[in-house]
């Protein structure tokens, strides 16, 4: 089978400039929608060149302009049957609380939000749910003729059928450079030409960037590959999060995230079901980004955490160099 | 030839009133409690209450094994309550008991209320106690450490659910039964009670032993009493365990 | 990834781990001999004779030692029984499910069990009350709380340490009540154990060999050997598993560097010992 990616030895090939981001960066549950919106809202981080010097200039720009916006007061951490407020008409159950007879209550250990009329409880820690159109990192842990099954972090184990595994007509097609999906050549694309309706294309152990097709509580969650963007991954590494700290590993407007892009040779794609991938030019760098990453994660509710965690990779940078 | 068993003390009381650990009447034992001890449990908390030493790890929520215990309009609640060989003072054998089932099955009860398990049909939610040190009062501070591996998970719970047990000596009604006292026979009595402590409903009731109408309102209200100040400790542990996060590296 | 679905790591993890090695490096940065922190304190298990719990990265193993008293093996009516039992909790890992031990518990129990029995480790006649007729029965009973990646040198210092916190009575034959019993006179002594055998191994990836393999190198590799070494340097016993091999030169090496490595863990059990006196 045509190998589609580049080879990352080989110096004279063009950087990696695809977009590793997911398109739609709402990483929310519809329900924690509103309620995340307007504090942490990841939108689509644009395509960067590895130009490091002036990605670097533009972040610290933006970056000042986003500290007021941060964490400047200590919210108070709520737990499960505590009461938060009594139901008026001024004061309603949110995302997280419930309302019973002792007044509205938290369902879960995390921060306590007021928006507008609305208690809110954040919760610290939760698996993922599957919600159609969520990206989704998956491996492949099991496989018949007929389909795929993709362990997606997730109490619901996902299928994949070969019919919604890539257009095989893409087939030889090289990458193209630049503009946004140009870098495909991390992407393996699915034989060369003919329709596969089995599942020789690809093997347990193989992860796969996916979007959820179809998902309700009956049956199991169907996974697609057919999109730019999405099918079989191979190189880098892979980091497990957990959901709730995915808005912070991105940052206010992707801020985070271009950070962490910008400083190395790294790419990261975050995908919504808390497995993010990093894959990068050298082994040194990937390694500091999966500590920053592992950072980022332990020290998601603190304040400064975007400063620090530059510190941090520039320190390990500097004793890389020594 | 046996070795020589361990023999029960003479008096359940000291001379001076009070119980043999030097505790009142409505005293508690001191309790420490550990929020996210395991690291690769979803969930998990050590409970120190006296004596006792439990660890309690929750996982899910997950595929159920075996499929035939799956099912399709709800999820299901586990619970595996183990004591070590070493956690009694006479090495217990490893394979589970009656009374371990037995507890298996009434912490499960006494959870399950808290949870919203029509939310994750065909999946289980899987909870492991390991008493590691067994000093009277296991099933209820396994109860209490359960519930708070429940909530270290993040799935969605209604209240906590807080242990706890009362009793009689001589006649006389205590809080909070220690070995010794769980064991002794005269006037003896023993109610292990779980609560959801905000609408105080109960979860768990059993009775061991004989008393009287009175003297049961008198050993509920006693557990209620109790079961706050525990109560109390489960939500102040949860809050520290983020809260020192929020303090940063 | 979810590990309770599948063990079966992904590609991009196994080429990432490998890839590493061939760089010289593993995924925590450690060198290829080098262990994880260990820390070793007396654990929860307040009603044991005897207790450990050490801390080898992630990975934790609980070890308490109780005795009884019974009539020894037929074949060695001078001897005192020392049996060895492991539990895997399954709150240690989403693969563990629950039920009796498996072969991995049993495995583990095995390690360890050989390793305590054939470094002589116990006096024989120390556990011996009525030679032929009465004697010591010693249960070191593993329990093992997470699973980080080897279970088996986590396992075996703690029960190492467990034995040497130990204390047994001395027993007389009394009439209690118009029975007779054994009953303890004085105070307890501990079992007297000079030696201190560890269990060192190590696990083969591609070309490489580590030592303490952490869970996912353990998940990927392709054989692993332990070796258990004494005070005097000596191996006294060997276990090899998986299906890959080892070829006799790579075996020696191993085995020189478990001897090698041998003398930190036990300067830690040493350091476990002396803080029980001062206690």
């Amino acid at each position: 089978m045509a190998e589609f990616y580049e080879d990352d030895d080989n110096p004279s090939e063009e950087p990696l400039d695809e977009n590793l981001e997911p398109e739609e960066t709402e990483v929310t549950t519809p329900e924690m929608e509103d309620v995340l919106a307007g504090e942490e809202s990841p939108s689509a981080a644009p395509e960067e060149t590895f130009d490091t010097e002036e990605s670097r200039e533009e972040i610290e720009e933006e970056e000042e302009g986003q500290e007021e916006m941060e964490e400047t007061m200590p919210r108070e951490i709520v737990v499960p049957g505590q009461v938060l407020g009594q139901k008026s008409k001024d004061l309603l159950s949110g995302y997280g609380t419930v309302t019973a007879p002792s007044g509205i209550i938290s369902l879960y250990v995390g921060f306590l939000q007021q928006r507008g009329k609305y208690l809110n409880v954040i919760p610290f820690k939760g698996r993922y749910i599957p919600h159609v159109g969520d990206k989704v990192i998956g491996k492949i842990f099991d496989k018949n003729v007929v389909l795929w099954k993709i362990d997606i972090n997730s109490p619901y184990i996902s299928i994949l059928r070969p019919s919604d595994a890539g257009d095989s007509d893409r087939g030889n097609r090289r990458p193209e450079r630049g503009g946004r999906g140009g870098g495909q050549e991390v992407r393996r694309r699915f034989d060369r030409g003919g329709k596969k309706e089995d599942t020789s294309a690809m093997n347990v152990g193989d992860i796969i960037i996916a979007k959820v097709l179809r998902f309700d509580r009956t049956t199991e969650p169907a996974l697609t590959t057919v999109g730019p963007d999405l099918g079989l991954i191979r190189g880098g590494f892979l980091i497990d999060i957990t959901v709730p700290k995915i808005p912070r590993l991105i940052g206010k407007s992707g801020s985070m995230i271009k950070l962490l892009n910008s400083l190395t040779t790294c790419k990261i794609f975050v995908a919504q079901n808390g497995v993010v991938w990093v894959k990068g030019r050298k082994p040194e760098d990937e390694r500091i980004i999966i500590k920053a990453i592992r950072k980022i994660e332990s020290e998601a509710h603190t304040v400064g955490l975007t400063d620090r965690v530059k510190e941090f990779i520039d320190n390990e940078l500097k004793n890389l160099n020594n | 030839m046996p070795l020589v068993p361990e023999m029960p003390p003479e008096k359940i009381f000291r001379e001076d009133g009070l119980r043999l650990d030097g505790r009142t009447p409505t005293q508690l034992r001191d309790l420490r409690i550990e929020i996210g001890v395991l690291k690769n449990a979803d969930g998990s908390a050590m409970v120190c209450h006296g004596k006792n030493r439990i660890i309690a790890g929750a996982y899910g929520p997950r595929e159920v094994h075996p499929r035939h215990l799956a099912e399709s309009d709800t999820g299901i609640l586990q619970v595996q309550y183990r004591m070590s060989t070493f956690s009694v003072p006479e090495r217990k054998t490893p394979a589970p008991g009656r009374r371990e089932k037995e507890i298996s099955m009434v912490v499960q009860r006494a959870l399950e209320p808290v949870l919203f398990l029509e939310q994750y049909p065909n999946s289980t939610i899987d909870i492991f106690i390991q008493v590691m040190t067994a000093d009277g009062g296991t099933r209820c501070a396994s109860i209490t450490a359960a519930a708070l591996a429940l909530a270290d998970m993040g799935i969605p719970m209604r209240d906590l659910v807080t242990g706890v047990a009362v009793g009689k000596i001589n006649g006389q009604i205590i809080l909070d039964l220690a070995d010794k006292e769980d064991k002794w026979e005269e006037g003896a009595a023993d109610m292990p009670v779980a609560v959801m402590m905000n609408e105080k409903k109960i979860t768990l009731l059993q009775l061991d032993g004989q008393v009287s109408v009175d003297e049961m309102e008198e050993m509920l209200n006693l557990a209620l009493e109790g079961g706050k100040q525990i109560y109390e400790m489960q939500k102040e542990a949860l809050r520290q365990k983020y809260n020192s996060e929020l303090v940063g590296r | 990834m979810d590990l309770s679905i599948s063990k079966k790591i992904s590609t991009i993890e196994r080429d990432y781990i490998t890839d590493l090695l061939v760089h010289g490096t593993r995924l925590d940065g450690r060198g290829f001999l080098e262990y994880r922190e260990i820390k070793i304190d007396a654990g929860p298990m307040l009603k044991a004779d005897g207790s450990a719990r050490v801390f080898l990265g992630d990975t934790q193993a609980c070890v308490g030692v109780k005795f009884e008293t019974g009539s020894p093996f037929p074949e060695t009516p001078n001897e005192g029984v020392v049996t060895a039992m492991a539990e895997l909790v399954p709150f240690a890992s989403p693969m563990y499910e629950s039920g009796p031990p498996d072969e991995s518990a049993i495995e583990l129990a095995r390690v360890v069990d050989r390793g305590i029995r054939h470094s002589d480790i116990i006096e024989k006649s120390r556990l011996v009350l009525v030679p032929g007729e009465e004697v010591f029965l010693l249960y070191v009973d593993i329990y093992y709380i997470s699973h980080n990646g080897n279970p088996w040198d986590a396992a075996s210092l703690a029960a190492l340490c467990a034995l040497k916190s130990t204390m047994i009575p001395n027993l007389e034959n009394q009439e209690v009540m118009g029975k007779k019993y054994l009953v303890p006179v004085g105070d307890p002594q501990p079992l007297g154990i000079e030696d201190y055998p560890v269990t060192i191994t190590f696990a083969k990836i591609g070309e490489n060999m580590i030592v303490d393999p952490a869970l996912m190198e353990e998940l990927i590799c392709d054989a692993r050997i332990s070796f258990c070494i004494n005070k005097n340097s000596l191996i006294t016993s060997m276990q090899k598993n998986g299906s890959g091999t080892f070829t006799t030169d790579e075996l020696i090496k191993c085995a020189k560097n478990a001897r090698d490595l041998a003398p930190a863990l036990q300067q830690l059990a040493k350091d476990y010992e002396r803080d029980l006196t001062n206690m």
